[in-house]
């Protein structure tokens, strides 16, 4: 399956790669033909100036000294090296031909009846006389003729060989010029796509390796060039580490959860044993199976507690983030506690900022007061007082909970947040010892920070610190 | 009234059915989804209490055709999966209620009355309709908010005074900790405190202190009650 994947990849990638070759070739190919068309019509032009310009060169001669100026005329630009090779025809009007010129060094000879048809014109007249013979080689005699002043006819010619030899010559540097670019393109094109392809190739082998093997722990080669593919393979690696975050996270908690039950689970099933054993009064079964039934809610609540944590700590939470009013988040919370504390003697005060508003979860930042506020009054002895402050602080809203109660030993400041960590002084307390990781892996999980600290000699102050 | 219980696990059926007859309910019991669907289509049933994951046709799409086939007997559904997701798919599905195991019995007997109420539109009892609830000489006024025992004032704080209407309306049933912190706070954790016995015996010490016979009495591992001799 994974192997066809990358070879229909190959393919269509090749087939794009192709395409833009092919598209390549017939640029260079028209840009030629443009050329060659261009050229062309520029020697044929240039060709024609030349004739023009003789035309009247000899036109002039005649008048001024007849026949024997243009014949003069004719000998001097033949020892002129760089003078084109002219051909040149003088009709008069009534005696026929008075000079045919054919220059020596043509090799060539054109037939050149169609001039007997010429006729009377006052701008030169042009056509093109065919080889004689059965040369294909698609030379021809260009010629124009006027009518000078006594009605003779001035002829002047020139042959094609010099211009198609040149466009010849042009020609074949053109083709040469696009064998190199088809050459070079198809090569560079065939490189790049190669070059382009092996890290796609690597990415392929790393995930068809992790899909074989199911080890997580393999990475895509990032090659820090920073072009898409190693985009790709970063992208591919992030995802790679937040998944075995989550594999790890889930593993550990899995573990967790176990090893965290054993001990209400021995609690429970030491409880049902005892009563099974001895003929203990009907009474005092009530009285263990009432236990049996409050140990296993501790277990669910436990249970319940734990999947939350972790699922905050792996980001699996949901949270439902809305405008949240802390002076009423604040004054819910002391009314869930109002009597726990008075029965304490405990006076619970609370000053936050009006309209301090924060954009959170409700239900779980009221968990997350009630734990503060359940810990402090557990640990604060009768008569004290626990304080609850909300204000915002450099653009965060800082919750605190402040009690008057033993403080926590410097030595535990770093543990308490840990799971199933208790105090020494709170083995008396009742209570699971997750209450305070809730409210770590809660507050985290609305990227905040939770601190706690001594105040003075008694109390504990503890922070939460959200981003408003 | 008659109730059908869907449940595949046997202990689990069998401890709901005993507890909903010794309510006074007709039960009965479908151990996978199609004798549950059957049973559901074929008998007049008030309500019917499904478990999610059953042999043969799960839950949900018991629900599913019975609702297609334009039944609309109440159901309870009963899960092992608590998160949100899970619930609303299920009342999606058309349950009318949700109960995540494990659970107290209590309360899924308190859901279950309250879909039987919702469902035939009649109050749960006569002191429903009255702004007077009286349980022996016990009474209290909804409007004046007047409390009295044997004709003797007594004064309770709001919170006190609500959980003493929640205890009253469910006379002779036990309330659940779960129930009364829900109903009396709208707190939907477990606090992992003693907030509920702490009120429970502030509201003792009013009403119960100095007289012979007690009115509230604990089970423990269960919840409370409200009960006269």
């Amino acid at each position: 399956m994974s192997s066809k994947l990358l070879k229909s990849m190959q393919h269509s990638l090749g087939l794009r790669l192709t395409g833009y070759f092919a598209i390549l070739t017939l640029g260079a190919l028209l840009l030629f033909a443009v050329t060659d068309a261009t050229v062309s019509a520029w020697l044929h032009h240039q060709d024609r100036e030349t004739t023009r310009a003789a035309l009247s060169t000899y036109a002039a001669e005649y008048r001024g000294g007849g026949v024997e100026a243009v014949r003069g005329k004719i000998a001097e630009s033949e020892n002129q090296p760089d003078a084109r090779p002219l051909f040149v025809r003088l009709v008069g009007a009534a005696v026929g031909d008075l000079l045919v010129h054919i220059p020596t060094q043509w090799d060539e000879t054109f037939n050149l009846a169609p001039l007997a048809a010429a006729g009377h014109s006052d701008a030169p007249v042009w056509i093109e006389l065919p080889e004689a013979g059965d040369e294909e080689d698609g030379e021809v005699l260009e010629v124009a003729w006027v009518a000078l002043s006594d009605g003779a006819l001035l002829t002047v010619g020139q042959n094609s060989e010099g211009r198609q030899d040149l466009l010849e010559e042009i020609r074949n540097t053109l083709a040469a010029a696009f064998v190199g670019v088809v050459v070079v393109g198809f090569a560079v094109g065939g490189t790049l796509s190669l070059r382009a392809l092996r890290p796609l190739q690597n990415h392929l082998v790393v995930l068809r390796g992790l899909i074989a093997t199911g080890q997580l722990n393999t990475r895509a080669q990032v090659t820090g060039k920073g072009d898409e593919l190693d985009t790709l393979g970063l992208l591919f690696n992030t995802l790679l580490d937040r998944i075995q975050m989550l594999i790890i996270g889930m593993r550990n908690t899995l573990d967790n959860v176990a090893h965290d039950l054993r001990t209400p689970m021995t609690r429970l099933r030491g409880a049902a044993e005892m009563a099974l054993q001895g003929d203990a009064p009907p009474a005092q079964l009530r009285e263990a199976l009432a236990g049996c039934v409050e140990e296993s809610d501790r277990i669910l609540t436990m249970l319940n507690t734990l999947m939350d944590i972790s699922e905050a700590e792996t980001g699996a939470m949901k949270l439902e983030p809305g405008p949240v009013k802390v002076g009423a988040l604040v004054r819910q919370v002391i009314e869930l506690y109002g009597d726990v504390a008075a029965e304490k003697e405990i006076a619970i005060t609370s000053t936050v900022s009006p309209e301090l508003m924060l954009t959170a979860d409700r239900n779980r930042m009221l968990q997350v007061l009630a734990n503060l506020l359940d810990n402090a009054i557990k640990y604060t002895p009768r008569g004290g007082q626990v304080e609850i402050a909300g204000e915002m602080i450099v653009g965060q809203v800082r919750l605190t909970v402040t009690d008057t109660g033993v403080g926590i030993p410097q030595d535990d400041l770093p543990k308490i947040w840990d799971r199933l960590f208790r105090g020494d002084t709170s083995r008396s307390q009742r209570g699971l010892g997750l209450g305070l990781s809730l409210v770590a892996a809660i507050v985290s999980a609305h990227r905040g920070s939770v601190k706690a600290a001594n105040v003075g000699s008694h109390g504990a102050c503890f922070t939460v610190s959200l981003p408003a | 009234m008659r109730i059908l219980v869907v449940e595949d696990d046997r202990d689990i059926s069998a401890f709901i059915s005993a507890g909903l007859r010794q309510a006074g309910f007709a039960v009965d019991c479908a151990g996978d989804g199609d004798d549950g669907l059957h049973l559901a289509l074929t008998e007049p049933y008030d309500a019917a209490i499904i478990d999610l994951m059953l042999p043969k046709r799960d839950g949900l799409s018991l629900i599913d055709e019975l609702r297609r086939q334009r039944h609309n007997t109440p159901v309870l559904i009963l899960s092992a999966r608590r998160t949100v997701d899970d619930r609303v798919k299920g009342l999606q599905a058309g349950g009318d209620d949700y109960l995540t195991k494990p659970f107290s019995f209590v309360e899924l007997l308190a859901r279950v009355q309250a879909l039987l109420r919702r469902s035939t539109g009649l109050p749960s009892g006569a002191a429903m309709e009255t702004t007077r609830l009286v349980v022996a000489d016990l009474s209290l006024d909804l409007l004046t908010r007047e409390i009295a025992r044997s004709g003797q004032r007594i004064d309770l704080q709001p919170r006190e005074f609500a959980l003493l209407e929640y205890l009253m309306r469910n006379a002779g049933r036990v309330v659940s900790k779960t129930m009364i912190l829900e109903h009396v706070w709208d707190y939907h954790f477990d606090p992992q405190t003693n907030v509920v016995d702490v009120l429970v015996s502030r509201l003792r010490g009013k009403m119960d202190r100095g007289w012979d016979e007690k009115y509230i009495h604990t089970i423990r591992g269960v919840g409370y009650v409200l009960k006269t001799s």
